[in-house]
């Protein structure tokens, strides 16, 4: 990838993700209620000439593109304000969370690449036969199966009536007891996440197995395990790595869901909290995040696809 | 006969739901009056399915559940059809600038995490849009309908689009054009039609997406709102007692699988049907 491409690439995710934080910045202005509102209705001394001091102290008397003007300024500065609901700074709230939805994700995404690389390049192998159509109609279940209650019947199962594992997730700190913990939270991860690798990594295949070099390599008698992993895989795995990294978007909204089902302390859970803890800020950040995230995914799956696969090149584009 | 299954299951479904009112006052039964006297009754001859938290018929209550995910999947899919066939056309049609813009657009709106950004939405008050929010029961359902039709256009519009920018090319838009055929005419008389096919099977794959996110948001307590009942609200209640009744969490999940099933089997179905050939290929 030649330089002058990923720069601008670079500057096309900066500029999305400035649309974006104004886009969201000026949603806020349309939540129900503002700081000072929420300040007020707790406390009947509370009047209307002390809300319009502390709405000029804080800045809220000023139009919505001034103040967003000055949270950008202060968030280059590496200042997101402070969290209402926690009383602490919002990057102090949000970084622990950070790191067990990290963690999460990326106990459920091994598991899932480890379960759905056999059965997708199995099901390649023997194209319509009926291991492969026994395993497209499992994906397409698992595409249908909405996540929050697979999270559900696994608890009823495993927590109500086996009592093996515990039923919430919110992490005592204790090594042991988190680890049993984590356990049905990254099961429905994992089981929810399948279907989709494994359609990809079949069509991968499928298109890889049809290529000229592996009918070479079959007539010059190499063993059909090593046509497949040597010759096939090879060349199947760069598209699929790639979907894998556009799909974190989407890999969050899941974890958000298996969260909030098993109280489990991480991102997802927090900015639920943060909305129905009208926590606007601290729900405005966090989204940020994982869209900065998202978005450097997306930017690293471009030099990724042209460092796994040398036919790739970004350079003719210019 | 087994490939009409899906389009026969939502057939069904479709009437069954439609008809709980006349089923509701046929049994009588009430799905909405709390009876505290009937608290989880296992399922007998009066209550097929047994009786709720507050002595709510599940089985009625599974049906006027089904009324609101079908009403939403069918209003956001057509939304959604509607913004992203325009889109996907004028941005293949026109190509160049336009097609940049559009789907950069498109790009950015679908790498954004979508959950997260469905909660902040559904937050917003509706009374500082202008809405007034009191004004009927069922502004839950308007208000899910809309923000989930905003983010799932973006499928419908990337394939309109890729239809759009080869139907272009063609032979035959490329003779409407020597003979001065208006730019808008032709998107409407010879690419309109072309793309139609692509764009049902999208839209029936968004549906099932589509009952899929609102099932979510109402199971957080951020789509459709009690007393109205959904199958995401009802599995919300259901968690609440999964230690005393487990029972109650297997139907409304399970209507929604099996219903995003019918869609998304529907959806595979009708790409093989306008493409036989993709049958061959795999």
């Amino acid at each position: 990838m030649s330089g002058s491409l990923a720069l601008n690439r670079l500057l096309q995710a900066l500029l999305t993700l400035l649309c974006v934080s104004f886009l969201v910045y000026m949603l806020i202005g349309l939540m129900p209620g503002d700081p000072v509102d929420l300040m007020a209705a707790g406390n009947p001394r509370f009047s209307p000439e002390d809300a319009a001091r502390l709405r000029a102290l804080y800045g809220l008397d000023q139009p919505l593109p001034l103040r967003y003007g000055r949270w950008l300024g202060n968030a280059l500065q590496g200042d997101l304000g402070y969290s209402r609901l926690y009383n602490l700074p919002v990057l102090s709230v949000l970084w622990p969370r950070f790191w067990n939805t990290g963690l999460l994700l990326g106990v459920s995404l091994l598991l899932t690449i480890m379960f759905a690389l056999p059965l997708g390049v199995q099901s390649a192998r023997g194209a319509g036969g009926w291991a492969d159509r026994a395993i497209n109609l499992f994906c397409l279940a698992g595409i249908s199966l909405p996540h929050f209650w697979l999270g559900i019947l696994l608890m009823s199962l495993f927590a109500v009536t086996l009592g093996w594992l515990p039923a919430g997730a919110s992490l005592e700190g204790d090594f042991s007891e988190d680890m049993r913990a984590l356990v049905l939270p990254v099961a429905t991860m994992t089981v929810g996440g399948l279907a989709v690798y494994v359609r990809h990594l079949r069509a991968a295949m499928v298109d890889a197995l049809r290529a000229d070099h592996i009918r070479t390599a079959r007539a010059k008698g190499c063993s059909p395990r090593r046509t497949v992993w040597n010759h096939a895989f090879k060349n199947a795995l760069p598209p699929v790595l790639t979907i894998l990294m556009l799909d974190l978007g989407t890999l969050f909204s899941g974890a958000l869901t298996v969260e909030t089902v098993f109280g489990f302390p991480g991102m997802g859970k927090l900015m639920f909290d943060a909305v129905m803890g009208n926590d606007y800020n601290l729900a405005l950040c966090g989204f940020m995040i994982l869209t900065f995230f998202v978005l450097l995914a997306n930017f690293l799956a471009d030099f990724l696809y042209a460092a796994l696969d040398p036919r790739v090149s970004y350079a003719g584009k210019r | 006969m087994t490939r009409h299954i899906p389009i026969l299951f939502l057939v069904l479904l479709l009437a069954l739901c439609f008809s709980a009112g006349a089923l509701e006052s046929f049994l009588k039964i009430s799905s909405n009056d709390a009876e505290l006297a009937s608290r989880f009754l296992p399922p007998s001859g009066a209550h097929l399915l047994g009786t709720d938290e507050l002595g709510r018929d599940v089985f009625i209550r599974l049906l006027y559940g089904g009324q609101v995910s079908l009403l939403v999947a069918l209003c956001a899919g057509l939304v959604s059809a509607v913004i992203g066939t325009g889109i996907g056309m004028a941005a293949g049609y026109a190509g160049g600038r336009w097609d940049a813009l559009l789907m950069r657009l498109t790009d950015m709106l679908i790498s954004l995490p979508a959950l997260p950004l469905l909660i902040i939405l559904s937050a917003l008050d509706l009374g500082k849009l202008g809405i007034d929010a009191q004004a009927t029961p069922a502004i839950s359902l308007y208000k899910i309908i809309a923000i989930i039709s905003l983010l799932s256009w973006t499928t419908v519009a990337r394939l309109a689009r890729a239809r759009a920018l080869s139907l272009r090319e063609m032979d035959f838009v490329r003779a409407a054009r020597a003979m001065g055929v208006s730019g808008l005419r032709i998107v409407m008389r010879h690419i309109f039609p072309n793309l139609l096919g692509t764009v049902v099977v999208a839209t029936a794959l968004a549906a099932g997406n589509i009952i899929l996110l609102e099932s979510v948001l109402s199971f957080l307590g951020l789509g459709i709102q009690p007393p109205l009942p959904s199958w995401g609200n009802m599995l919300t209640n259901a968690q609440e007692t999964i230690w005393e009744h487990a029972r109650l969490t297997v139907y409304p999940g399970a209507m929604i699988f099996v219903t995003v099933l019918a869609f998304n089997f529907l959806g595979d179905r009708l790409q093989l049907a306008l493409d036989p050939k993709a049958a061959q290929r795999i």
